[in-house]
């Protein structure tokens, strides 16, 4: 118990605060404060008498440094002796009080007594017996850092990683479950699909290229034709997506997990684009399709002259690459990236940001 | 299941409690003539280093282990960091190097308190109590403000790492010494105050101020010898120093400290001086005080502004304020009544440590101006300046060179009345030897810039100097040979300590004297197989390939570095990216002679394959932290001297014996 501990160890800072206190008798008497002055002149002396006797100093100088100290020593006796209470220890053993009424509160205040250590080593080892899910993890990763080929390591990390929302780590555990397995619907679809996740919900033509991939596959896989559908949403082609999602509403069995998100795409067909701002994106919603295309394009060209105008502005180039990336202007795209790159040349962090995310959307 | 972190955090908190009683007993029994209560002060110092000790200790244990349940550990390291790197990253941090700060103030606490025997138990209790003191406010912030053992739960599996420019062996134990040599000048602070408060400067207060500030000092000096080192290898700049704001906080401490160890010789030798040895002493710790704010409330944005923090800058603020205000405002009040000490004629010892203390102080005085105007018109208008080199240059470089001329020749004047004359009859090798090397300087370099011949000149000055200085002492070429050893080894240490320490001084300018004018640099772009020229050295660029290295990858470059002929050696010059914040860092490429060093940087890549490359000769450059170091040896040749002496003045006649110290 860990109060005990602490206990032992302020009874220990107390004693040893008393023990001078105690062990001092009241009528000790201490060297008088000139005692320590005559005791300093006496050793200069004597350490006079050595220089001269090893020849390092003239006789001279030493009978003048002789009289200096001699004339401080005189002066060190003269002084009175300095007044001595008598030595009272209850004040000094009353204050040690002082350490216990300034450490419990603040420790009270600070610690947290009841949190165990929890040494790295240790925790990697009984990760199974715990049950420690970020341990396991880790330790999976270990084990693929050396051995980047065991598929069952990447089948075992993927939905760890979906669980926790890592998107980016459950892309990339996907994407090396598909590089060692032939290829088929639901391992092509479980990659893009982790791909629009960590891309904040958005399908890009990439993910958008797998999906169809996936359903030359299987064209009845549900995740496939969903994303699918909901790529055409986002691309402000409504009705191409509109018919899609009923076509597959109509496959889709009452009791199919996925069919209340199929239904609520559907109520909400007002297509997302590239986050742009708030009020723009609500008046988009009440526009027609068309309107709301040529509205975001016309956005998405002010943000590039804005951009041209202050270009020191690296969540701006990130969100105008994404934009012409998923609106299709592969040229545009192109463009904005080459900008970019040339505008943040001297900083490697906005660099790798812009290439990971020209790679993310397939611009090159 | 008990914690050891939590262990550590109590004993902590207990420190706090310990700092505060050893603040208020002994200085209420020391008031009060209670020997007990004196006493007290003693253990209470004794103990709250084992408590900071064991805190530290937990702290550390918390690193090794990779315990991410703590906070610290999980901002500061990772678990596939390499032990070294695990061990300096408890103080290669905020939090973690506050509580390096409070363990070396401790230790000196105790260390006064085991080594102080001789000291009048009113003195001791006093210097315990102020020592108490500044712990307990810098514990207070730490455990407010700064604490390292804030705790994580549920703990993350894995760390954030240490900024990658960081994990460097030299600047692994930086720090440490650096603070060693802070801290250090509190002994001294603590042992002025005492001094004030009791309205009086004892013989044992004299003799004792000055070991402490020479420890301090000599922490110091290697602290900021390795950190330039560190700045000029790992940063890629080619460069030594660069009146950087954060190198100038801890360069104003060693000028003062280098003024107080000359002051508190005559303090301690002819018993004068001591008003302005309080005055020194209380502005040598304030400056390293200041030091710490700056670099650590975020007012300098560097390396070492950890955590910036307004909440933690408005508390050592206060803690400034309370200490730096405190003691000048006790010193204006209490310094009148110190007695004053021993008379001396202008010219002498005394007189030439005087000017010494003078010039260091009107020095410090321009490097603080240099260093804090920028900051005040930025707060003040808003408009950033820079001041940089040129300053310096103008400033610092004038006020110190007279100083410079004057050290050999303080050293030979006598206590209390001194002859130039006599000074220069034994001098005049020394003079002419650097006279000569001026001159070989100026025909060598006919159309370099005029200060090169003159510092070259004062470099050799001061190397020459001190060795006429041992030489006169020992009567070395008057005596017989087996004398003059006999006589070198009775020597006074101290005295041995004064000359060498000079010697390094002067072996430090010539360093300093010629990178500043004679160094030699080539920026070129280079396609591999091409070569550049830097002065007598050919340096071809044979290419690049990829480089994996524990926790980063990049490119490393090969320089095939020839002179003539002759194949020297091949260097390599890296681009580090770390993994965990894809930083990069620069690995320089060093090829080291006595005479100099020839240093390639490899840069970005430049359009049609070829590469930026920066190439220095340094010359002499390693004269500058091998100065140090001997100047840094001067100090413990000095430390281990018995301290009994006094100065001896000099009669008007009779002259011929070697002068003591």
């Amino acid at each position: 118990m860990i109060w005990i501990v602490f206990a032992a160890m302020t009874a220990a800072v107390i004693g040893a605060l008393l023990w001078p206190a105690v062990t001092s008798r009241p009528a000790e008497t201490r060297a008088e404060r000139a005692a320590y002055d005559r005791a300093v002149f006496r050793d200069q002396l004597a350490e006079l008498e050595r220089d001269v006797a090893r020849g390092v100093i003239g006789q001279a100088e030493a009978d003048a440094a002789r009289n200096e100290i001699s004339r401080r020593l005189i002066a060190a006796a003269g002084e009175v002796r300095a007044k001595t209470a008598p030595g009272f220890a209850s004040a000094a053993i009353a204050a040690t009080l002082i350490v216990p009424a300034v450490a419990l509160p603040l420790y009270l205040m600070a610690g947290n007594p009841l949190l165990p250590d929890v040494p790295h080593a240790w925790r990697m080892e009984n990760a199974e017996n715990n049950g420690d899910m970020p341990a396991l993890i880790q330790k999976v990763e270990q084990h693929l850092e050396k051995e980047p080929d065991d598929l069952q390591g990447w089948q075992i990390l993927a939905p760890l990683y979906r669980r926790d929302q890592r998107w980016d780590d459950a892309a990339e555990a996907y994407r090396n479950i598909l590089r060692l397995q032939p290829p088929d619907a639901a391992n092509i679809s479980d990659y893009a699909e982790a791909r629009v996740m960590a891309n904040q919900g958005m399908v890009a033509a990439p993910a958008q290229a797998l999906f169809r991939q996936a359903l030359k596959l299987d064209p009845t896989f549900p995740k496939a034709r969903f994303y699918d559908a909901l790529a055409l949403k986002q691309q402000g082609k409504a009705d191409e997506a509109r018919a899609a999602f009923e076509a597959f509403l109509k496959d889709t069995p009452a009791d199919a997990p996925w069919r209340p998100m199929l239904l609520a795409e559907m109520q909400d067909m007002s297509a997302k684009p590239p986050a742009l701002d708030q009020q723009t994106m609500a008046d988009a919603s009440q526009m027609s399709g068309a309107d709301q295309q040529a509205m975001i394009r016309g956005m998405v060209d002010g943000l590039e002259q804005k951009l041209a105008a202050n270009p020191d502005n690296l969540e701006g180039w990130l969100r105008l690459i994404r934009a012409r990336a998923v609106l299709g202007e592969a040229g545009k795209a192109k463009a904005a990236y080459d900008r970019a790159k040339g505008q943040f040349a001297s900083n490697p962090d906005a660099l790798s940001q812009i290439d990971g995310l020209a790679k993310e959307m397939n611009v090159e | 299941m008990n914690s050891i972190a939590e262990i550590g955090h109590f004993a902590l908190i207990l420190a706090v409690g310990v700092a505060l009683y050893q603040f208020a007993v002994p200085l209420m029994g020391a008031q009060r003539g209670d020997v007990a209560a004196m006493r007290a002060g003693i253990s209470a110092a004794l103990l709250q280093f084992v408590l900071i000790a064991i805190s530290f200790a937990a702290l550390t244990h918390a690193y090794v282990i990779s315990d991410f349940s703590v906070l610290n550990v999980v901002e500061n390291s990772h678990s596939a960091k390499p032990l070294l790197y695990r061990i300096s990253g408890v103080w290669g941090n905020h939090e973690g190097s506050m509580l390096l700060w409070v363990l070396i103030l401790a230790l000196y606490g105790a260390a006064v308190a085991v080594f102080g025997g001789n000291l009048p138990l009113e003195l001791r209790a006093r210097v315990l109590a102020i020592q108490g003191s500044v712990g307990f406010a810098f514990l207070l912030f730490i455990v407010l403000a700064s604490n390292p053992f804030i705790r994580v739960d549920p703990p993350p599996i894995e760390g954030n790492g240490l900024n990658p420019i960081l994990q460097d062996p030299a600047l692994a134990f930086h720090p440490p010494f650096l603070y060693a040599g802070y801290v250090g000048l509190s002994i001294a602070f603590a042992f002025a105050v005492a001094a004030l408060i009791e309205g009086r400067v004892d013989a044992a207060w004299a003799r004792w101020v000055r070991p402490w500030t020479l420890v301090a000092w000599m922490f110091l000096t290697v602290g900021i010898a390795m950190g330039s080192w560190w700045a000029y290898y790992e940063l890629g700049w080619g460069g030594w120093w660069f009146w950087d704001p954060v190198e100038n906080a801890s360069f104003m401490p060693w000028l003062v400290a280098t003024a107080l160890i000359h002051s508190a010789i005559v303090v301690e030798k002819r018993n004068a001086l001591k008003i302005w040895t309080v005055l020194l002493s209380i502005l040598a710790f304030s400056l390293s005080l200041m030091g710490a704010f700056l670099v650590r409330s975020g007012v300098l944005t560097s390396v070492h502004a950890f955590a910036v923090d307004p909440q933690r800058g408005a508390f050592i603020l206060m803690i400034l304020c309370v200490f730096i205000g405190g003691s000048l405002s006790l010193f204006a009040w209490r310094a009148p009544q110190l007695k004053a000490g021993g008379l001396f004629a202008p010219v002498s010892r005394e007189g030439s440590l005087v000017v010494n203390n003078l010039l260091l102080c009107v020095a410090c005085l321009a490097v603080f101006v240099g260093t804090l105007y920028p900051l005040a018109l930025e707060t003040l208008t808003g408009e950033k300046i820079s001041v940089g080199a040129p300053y310096f240059d103008l400033t610092f470089g004038p006020i110190i060179l007279p100083l410079l001329l004057l050290v050999p020749f303080g050293a030979f004047l006598g206590w209390k009345r001194g002859d130039v004359g006599l000074a220069l009859k034994r001098l005049w090798l020394a003079l002419a030897l650097a006279l000569l090397v001026g001159v070989i300087v100026l025909a060598l370099n006919v159309r370099g810039p005029w200060l090169a011949p003159v510092g070259m000149a004062i470099a050799a000055w001061l190397v020459f100097g001190a060795i006429a200085d041992v030489a006169a002492k020992t009567g070395l070429f008057k005596a017989p040979l087996a004398t003059s050893w006999q006589r070198l080894a009775g020597l006074p240490r101290s005295a041995l300590g004064t000359a060498v320490a000079h010697a390094g001084l002067g072996i430090l300018v010539a360093g300093v004297i010629a990178i500043s004018l004679w160094r030699i640099e080539v920026i070129v772009a280079l396609k591999p197989g091409e070569t550049a020229a830097v002065g007598k050295y050919a340096v071809t660029f044979q290419g690049e390939g990829p480089l994996t290295g524990p926790n980063y990858t990049g490119r490393t470059g090969a320089f095939l570095l020839k002179q003539g002929d002759r194949e020297l050696a091949t260097l390599h010059s890296e681009k580090r990216i770390f993994k965990p914040s894809g930083m990069p860092t620069t690995e320089v490429g060093l090829y080291q002679t006595w005479h100099g060093d020839v240093y390639v940087v490899m840069g970005d890549e430049t359009t049609g394959g070829a590469r930026a490359m920066r190439m220095y000769y340094n010359p002499l450059v390693n004269f500058i932290w091998f100065g140090a170091a001997v100047m840094f040896l001067g100090g413990l040749l000095s430390i281990s001297d018995r301290r009994y002496r006094v100065g001896a003045p000099r009669r008007a006649a009779g002259m011929q014996a070697a002068p003591a110290e």
